[in-house]
């Protein structure tokens, strides 16, 4: 494998250096400083891969509804409102729930009480915490379009489901097919 | 392209990630402004990401708002901000995989919108009210061009290719996006470039598109 400092790099090597130029050997990679011809070639594939992304991006049409993220900026609100109602609530329920375990909680031992507490608090979080997943700010909301949607997407999820690495590895073996 | 954005966030790429990191810490904390800053500093890398995949303009704004939106519901679970990039990109890659995956499930039922139909239309109007018909040709052109030459390619490859070359991310974003190890991207990198390479059709395309 071992390549001479005169004989000029091939394809496969020129493609390897445009990945990670650590991926050729230390005599590839002094042949590729010192030759302007292997150079010349590296760059050329580099200007080309350049100069594509630059078309792609020159050609891409402007989104035209952009600005829905700046314009309902600010009226947060809700999010706000949303997160303190059901901090509320479920303050709400705490209370009335120990209220009426309080006879209960009068005959158990601290243990017992501060158990029920962190139990409580438990709950207490995770209902926060669901109704704070469950609400997103109005602003989002709008700029979904959910309300739009033609189609359920729990119900596409179940009959095509997402299939993260199946999917790739069925690609891996494609390409490995192809090779 | 002029693009409003990047002038407002002239950041090198280094500011860039401290501003991130910055607001998404601020976002996760539940300032929705932070999140809203967040989301103007990545729409652009977003949308045409998007866009690069699925080449229609309406279909790419729908798509990239679900990004953000998974970014909303999701950012408080991102253990290290300093990767918020390659975590938004695989979000992004996912969504844009359900996309079309979808789109193959309506067509391969029949199931066409009058709304898709429409959208198409408008977004072929978009293209020529930018820009003249003709550019509005050669835009079209071009991206069926594109289209082939990525065609030409297996799903990995060409997610590899588009990440590295068109998205201009790094292989570790790269491994990072797609939950591969280095070595798998750069194979893959590898493969796509020897195809891509070896027909000229990018030098092809290149010199018909020449501005
Ligand atoms: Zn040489």
């Amino acid at each position: 494998m071992n390549k001479s400092n005169d004989s000029h790099l091939n394809k496969e090597q020129i493609y390897k250096a445009m990945i990670d130029e650590s991926e050729l050997l230390s005599s590839e990679r002094e042949h590729l400083s010192g030759c302007s011809e292997c150079r010349a070639e590296l760059e050329d594939f580099e200007k080309d891969l350049k100069l594509l992304g630059q078309t792609a991006e020159r050609f891409v049409p402007l989104p035209k509804n952009r600005m829905v993220l700046h314009e309902k900026a600010g009226k947060n609100s809700l999010f706000g409102w949303r997160t303190s109602f059901a901090a509320a609530i479920t303050i709400l329920f705490f209370v009335i729930t120990m209220h009426s375990d309080s006879m209960k909680l009068l005959l158990s031992n601290k243990t017992d009480v501060a158990n029920s507490e962190l139990y409580s608090e438990d709950i207490l979080m995770t209902e926060v915490n669901n109704l704070v997943e469950n609400s997103l700010p109005a602003k989002h909301l709008f700029i979904s379009r959910e309300e739009d949607t033609d189609y359920d997407e729990d119900f596409i999820d179940f009959v095509v489901p997402s299939v993260d690495d199946e999917l790739l590895s069925v690609a891996v073996k494609g390409g490995n097919v192809s090779c | 392209m002029h693009l409003p954005n990047q002038e407002k966030y002239p950041y090198s790429g280094q500011d860039r990630k401290s501003q991130t990191v910055i607001l998404a810490e601020m976002a996760v904390a539940g300032n929705t402004n932070a999140f809203d800053q967040l989301a103007d500093l990545y729409y652009n890398t977003v949308y045409k990401m998007v866009y690069y995949r699925i080449r229609s303009g309406m279909d790419a704004e729908d798509v990239t708002q679900d990004i953000f939106i998974q970014v909303l519901k999701n950012i408080k679970n991102l253990k290290d901000f300093s990767l918020f990039k390659s975590w938004l990109f695989s979000i992004a890659v996912n969504k844009v995989r359900d996309f079309q995956r979808k789109k193959r499930f309506t067509s391969f039922f029949g199931v066409f919108s009058g709304k898709d139909a429409e959208s198409e239309q408008e977004n072929e109007h978009e293209a020529g009210a930018e820009s003249g018909p003709l550019e509005s040709v050669i835009r079209q052109n071009f991206w069926k061009q594109f289209e082939a030459i990525l065609n030409r390619l297996s799903y990995l490859e060409k997610e590899v290719f588009l990440l590295r070359f068109i998205d201009q991310l790094g292989i570790k974003e790269i491994s990072t996006a797609l939950k591969k190890n280095e070595s798998t991207v750069k194979t893959h990198l590898y493969r796509a470039l020897k195809k891509i390479r070896d027909d000229g059709s990018v030098k092809e395309l290149l010199k018909e598109n020449m501005p």
